[in-house]
């Protein structure tokens, strides 16, 4: 119980740590700043597992949501709710689930490629669905011109699922009783 | 230790908000953004803009309207897709509403210590207490979390400064899987530490 809590906490600050990692703010997708915390939440899914992968998540979101600017940028506060990223931050939680669910499936035939995989699917698919239609409601555009205003970060996306397969299989070599 | 974001303390707006207690500036607050979603009158959410402006201010907004930049531009991104495409108005309905919740959240999130939030946390959390689940985990992971994010930045930055010590090559990617490793070893520690202590066992 110790353990489960104390590591959810571990990869929670490890998103914040991530957070510290300079931004690259690209103004014409609209602010939307890319950041190395999407890193971490494909990270807590890999190694965590699904459930506590999500929990990682949530403890994350919780203390950003009381206060600590913790979120790229220095952001954080419950203003994060009201803005137009809100969708990204709510499916957070959901990718790293749906990364665990995938990876745990796939990881015992091919441990890259099935972090790589599982990465993209919660990470970019599944985090994406929830992206575009909290910007489409948010500010009211449709979810065509949403989608087109997002589509700028999936290079970066696909190099964090790359990024954090690696490191999640390096880590499982030299931790292999690092259960999930 | 992490500098929370917080409203400049000496002002006398930041000192009123500070005292109103945290459940009610919360409840308060999702009472108003519900309420804001059923406005569509643009001289009325203007009306409401202005008056969260004003709060802002009054509990010392320098820092607080910063933090809003990356969200404010984007909403002015999306206004300009809105005149382009035609309908202005809603546009506006848009920015002022969303405005006047981000400027509000903002405020009740500088004039409310962390501390407050986790006992509003944990009094949310009460009905499960009831029903059998152990909430008091979910309050530990919480402060761990608080504690743990400035200690992966001095465990990064210490084990650079060995690398430095021992090469003079530039490390790049090769740190990462020891940071990792050890910041695992580091929580397993600490949770030892914890069990120690008895953590849960006192769960009420």
């Amino acid at each position: 119980m110790e353990k489960t809590v104390a590591r959810i906490a571990l990869f929670a600050a490890l998103i914040a740590a991530l957070g510290l990692v300079p931004q690259i703010v690209l103004p014409f997708a609209g602010g939307v700043p890319i950041t190395a915390q999407t890193l971490g939440v494909m990270l807590a899914g890999l190694m965590l597992g699904p459930w506590r992968g999500a929990g990682a998540v949530l403890v994350f979101m919780a203390v950003v949501a009381m206060g600590a600017p913790l979120l790229a940028g220095g952001r954080g506060g419950l203003g994060v709710f009201a803005g137009p990223t809100v969708g990204f931050f709510v499916g957070w939680p959901v990718a790293a689930a749906v990364i665990g669910l995938v990876n745990r499936a796939m990881r015992h035939q091919a441990p890259l490629l099935g972090g790589i995989a599982a990465s993209m699917l919660g990470g970019i698919v599944v985090l994406y669905i929830f992206g575009i239609i909290g910007l489409a409601m948010i500010t009211q555009m449709d979810l065509v011109a949403a989608t087109v205003a997002v589509l700028i970060f999936i290079p970066g996306d696909i190099l964090k699922a790359v990024i954090a397969a690696f490191i999640a299989r390096e880590v499982r070599r030299a931790r292999p009783d690092l259960v999930d | 230790m992490i500098a929370l974001a917080s409203a400049s303390a000496n002002r006398r707006g930041a000192r009123i908000m500070r005292a109103i207690p945290a459940g009610l500036k919360l409840a308060g607050l999702a009472l108003i953004g519900a309420g804001l979603l059923f406005v569509e009158n643009a001289f009325a959410l203007g009306g409401v803009f202005a008056l969260c402006l004003v709060l802002a201010w009054a509990v010392g907004a320098a820092p607080l309207l910063r933090a809003l930049l990356p969200p404010a531009f984007m909403l002015a991104l999306a206004f300009v897709a809105h005149l382009v495409l035609g309908d202005w108005q809603v546009g506006l309905v848009m920015i002022l509403r969303i405005g006047a919740l981000l400027l509000l959240a903002s405020v009740v999130s500088a004039s409310t210590g962390v501390s407050e939030m986790l006992a509003v946390m944990d009094r949310v959390l009460a009905p499960l207490r009831w029903v059998g689940v152990a909430t008091r985990p979910v309050g530990v992971a919480c402060m761990l979390t608080l504690r743990f994010a400035p200690m992966l930045g001095a465990r990064w930055q210490a084990l650079g400064e060995a690398w430095r010590a021992r090469s003079p090559r530039r490390a790049q990617w090769r740190l990462v899987t020891p940071f990792v490793i050890s910041t695992l070893d580091d929580a397993d520690r600490a949770a030892d530490a914890l069990a120690a202590r008895g953590a849960f066992a006192r769960d009420d």
